[in-house]
């Protein structure tokens, strides 16, 4: 199958997805009950992108094309009022959350549907595995080679992101020590990782053609990369977020990605090379293991830092943008909390250390996510 | 596979209790595990074919009746997994979804009216056809609290199915009583008299059952009642709390349920403990179905069995008919709804205990209603347990990896 050719999109436009946990409201074990909500959603008549995942107890919401950030956190509100009142009428909880913090892999069921079953097929026991939890983020793109300029431009501040949105120190029943232990299940995929580094739109489709030919690849959703393009859209995604524990926080990491695409697009501040990628793996690890704890190596200069410092210090940088998108505050508000060490993953590390009865703490994440 | 003991030799026979206790402890679980692995039914069946077998035998099961003590562990047994039910029930779902409730009421409402109409056909009597019918409401809930748990049920069919059995239990349990104080005015005693009784029952039961979910919450909160040594301290409360019952005249079967309700809406952080809290709840239940199919009496059955089939198929009707009908509109799929029609048929240990309370206070009036039921029970007791399971298991409510092992 040929690449499909790079829709036209509006520059800096967003759209957001959110995977979703559905838990049982007696033990907040996972439960499987994604056929009965859509069935409920779609008697209730929600209006909305709303479409089952690889095991049948997650879900994935989508925004349609959002201007900016006020537009995509009302969206996302909505899209989460109605989810809410469809899990109502089931007693489901639903909730954030990169993780879940005690369900076993084994006892995951996959989706119905042709491409679900071929997934469990050929990855085994990894598809299981993949019951976690992201959210991405699409990019409205100028053009092909434009995407892939931005794509590698931002690849550098994953690490930032990774942080920033991390939700998922639990695994299994145990604390892993990571702020985010659900990249390590995406890892495990052979096409996980990063894109190649090509910066123009006729390299790239090269590119896939060959991987097509091995036969390896039929389509652009077969890479799991952090960032990938998505052709039909004209958007770069960006998929290395855990799922936040609020949409807000949702909302704010899209206006975070919105301001530094706008930097990356309209300074130009630095030109990205194959070199970048030297410590790429490096980086990301940090991040998953230690959050704002990491130390981020400065592919440019090769200066080390501590990413929670690094990431006030991008903020501020990139404080122009923000404001001329409107999102100044809401950028601001990250650097805070990127200063003060706070992330979703401390908040549930905090909650676990005052009752350390795991299923009290998915009640409680449940709880934050149906937050007014 | 089922042991028949039968072949045991006579001298066998006059030993003690204890003695066939250990035997029946030794016999169920190999016959549990037989009928599981060999017909992939729920263990339960083989503890039930041990009862009946034992009974038909007339291998000392009035010994183990008469014993005192062993009906209260058996009390025990069941008030365990009461509570353990009560305290899955969510009660403000009722309120989100409303169609369940209606479900909840079509489904005993239908049961309740076919049933007496057949009570009145057969010629029962009203008093007795009114008693039967409030008694075939019940879904069991101790099999299908012990089911679900066994297959490790999860998902909308098994979480409707709890709640809907608990209802049906409370829904029974008041009508009975209603029933009886009826009766009573009917036998010359004035309306205020009749109301009495009921009314002090009521009251009893619901005192109780807040003593004992104000000294389950307090515990909780102290100790973690996942540990085994927790557990056996709320076996402790459960076991006082049944000595009170039997002092206050309350009722054992809505005292450990409403508690276990009211823990759940009281205090939203979960509740979660060793299954049948522990070994010694769970060896407990074993003895609790063995003695339910000890309890059946052949002879019953001779004569109340075509009116039993009769009863079965209309009681059946009922249930599936009252799921199907506001199934759509309350979120399930048709074919959901129909399971858990099937789901809910189990009727034994608890339509045998209300009808002991009827005897009691009525013995003719305990004898027909029991005759007519005692096939229609004798036969659900088998049954029951399988239609659950194959229910849960048939809209996809059951682990994968079990069907996998039970393959192996």
């Amino acid at each position: 199958m040929a690449l499909e050719s790079f829709a036209h999109s509006r520059c800096l436009t967003l759209g957001i997805e959110l995977e979703l946990q559905l838990v049982s409201t007696h033990d907040f074990d996972l439960v499987g009950s994604a056929p009965d909500l859509l069935r409920v959603l779609h008697q209730q008549g929600f209006v909305g992108d709303v479409k089952p995942e690889i095991t049948n107890s997650m879900i994935e919401i989508a925004t349609g094309i959002c201007d900016g950030h006020a537009d995509a956190l009302s969206q996302l509100t909505a899209l989460r009022d109605g989810l809410l009142e469809g899990a109502r009428q089931l007693d489901i909880g639903i909730c954030g959350g990169g993780s879940h913090a005690f369900q076993h892999w084994g006892e995951r069921r996959i989706s119905d549907g042709a491409r679900y079953q071929h997934l469990s097929d050929l990855y085994g026991y990894l598809a299981k595995q993949f019951t976690v939890f992201g959210q991405h983020v699409h990019i409205g793109c100028p053009g092909s080679d434009e995407a892939l300029l931005l794509l590698h431009g931002l690849s550098r501040y994953m690490p930032h992101l990774i942080a920033l949105s991390a939700s998922s120190p639990f695994v299994q029943g145990r604390d892993t020590g990571f702020d985010s232990a659900r990249l390590n299940s995406i890892f495990a995929f052979p096409l996980s990782g990063r894109a190649p580094f090509v910066l123009s739109w006729e390299d790239f489709k090269r590119y896939f053609a060959k991987m097509a030919r091995t036969g390896v690849v039929e389509s652009m959703k077969d890479f799991y990369w952090d960032i990938r393009p998505k052709p039909e859209y004209g958007t770069i995604e960006v998929r290395v977020l855990d799922t936040p524990l609020t949409v807000e926080r949702a909302a704010a990491l899209a206006a975070l990605i919105q301001a530094l695409a706008r930097w990356l697009i309209v300074e130009k501040p630095f030109r990205p090379t194959e070199d970048d990628y030297l410590v790429y793996a490096f980086n990301r690890f940090q991040a998953c293991r230690f959050g704002y704890g990491g130390v981020w190596v400065d592919p440019s200069s090769g200066e080390r830092g501590m990413l929670g410092d690094e990431i006030v210090r991008l903020v501020s940088r990139i404080g122009h943008h923000a404001a001329e998108l409107g999102t100044d505050a809401i950028c601001t508000r990250l650097a805070n909390d990127a200063g003060a060490r706070r992330n979703d993953a401390q908040w549930l590390r905090d909650r676990q250390a005052t009752d350390p009865l795991l299923p009290e703490l998915v009640r409680q994440q449940c709880l934050r996510w149906a937050e007014p | 596979m089922t042991p028949d003991l039968s072949f045991l030799p006579g001298w066998i026979t006059p030993l003690d209790t204890s003695f066939a206790l250990a035997l029946l402890l030794v016999i169920a679980p190999l016959a549990g595990e037989a009928v599981f692995r060999l017909l992939r039914w729920p263990r339960i069946v083989g503890y039930t074919l041990v009862g009946l077998f034992a009974s038909a035998s007339s291998f000392d099961g009035a010994g183990l009746e008469l014993s005192e003590g062993f009906r209260h562990g058996l009390e025990v047994a069941m008030a365990v997994l009461l509570f353990e039910l009560g305290s899955r029930v969510n009660l403000p779902w009722l309120r989100a979804n409303p169609w369940l409730a209606a479900t909840s009421v079509a489904e005993a409402g239908l049961s309740f009216s076919l049933v007496f109409g057949i009570g009145h056909y057969l010629g029962l009597g009203p008093g007795s056809s009114l008693a039967l019918a409030a008694v075939c409401m019940v879904s069991s809930p101790v099999v299908v609290m012990r089911v679900a748990s066994e297959i490790g049920a999860r998902g909308q069919v098994t979480e409707r199915l709890l709640m809907l059995s608990a209802l049906n239990t409370i829904y029974a349990v008041v009508a009975v009583q209603v029933i009886l104080g009826l009766l009573g005015q009917m036998h010359g005693n004035n309306a205020l008299e009749a109301l009495r009784p009921p009314l002090w029952f009521l009251l009893n039961t619901l005192l109780l059952s807040i003593a004992l979910a104000l000294a389950v919450g307090y515990a909780r909160r102290r100790l973690d009642l996942a540990n085994e040594n927790s557990a056996l301290l709320l076996l402790g409360l459960i076991f006082l709390a049944l000595v009170l019952v039997r002092l206050s005249g309350a009722s054992p079967i809505l005292v450990p349920l409403l508690a276990g309700m009211l823990l759940r809406s009281r205090d939203p952080r979960p509740c979660l403990w060793p299954r049948h809290f522990g070994t010694a709840g769970g060896a407990l239940v074993v003895l609790l179905f063995v003695v339910n199919g000890m309890a059946a009496d052949w002879r019953l059955i001779v004569g109340g069995g075509l009116a039993g089939v009769a009863l079965l198929l209309l009681r059946a009707f009922a249930k599936v008919a009252g799921t199907v009908l506001f199934g759509r509109r309350s979120g399930l799929s048709t074919a959901q709804a129909t399971a858990l029609g099937v789901a809910l048929l189990p009727m034994s240990g608890t339509a045998f205990l209300l009808t002991a309370s009827l005897y009691s206070a009525f013995p003719a009036m305990g004898m027909r209603v029991a005759a007519a039921l005692a096939g229609a029970a004798m036969v659900m007791e088998i049954l029951g347990p399988i239609a659950t399971q194959w229910a849960l298991s048939h809209c996809g409510e059951t682990p994968e990896g079990k069907e996998a092992a039970r393959g192996a």
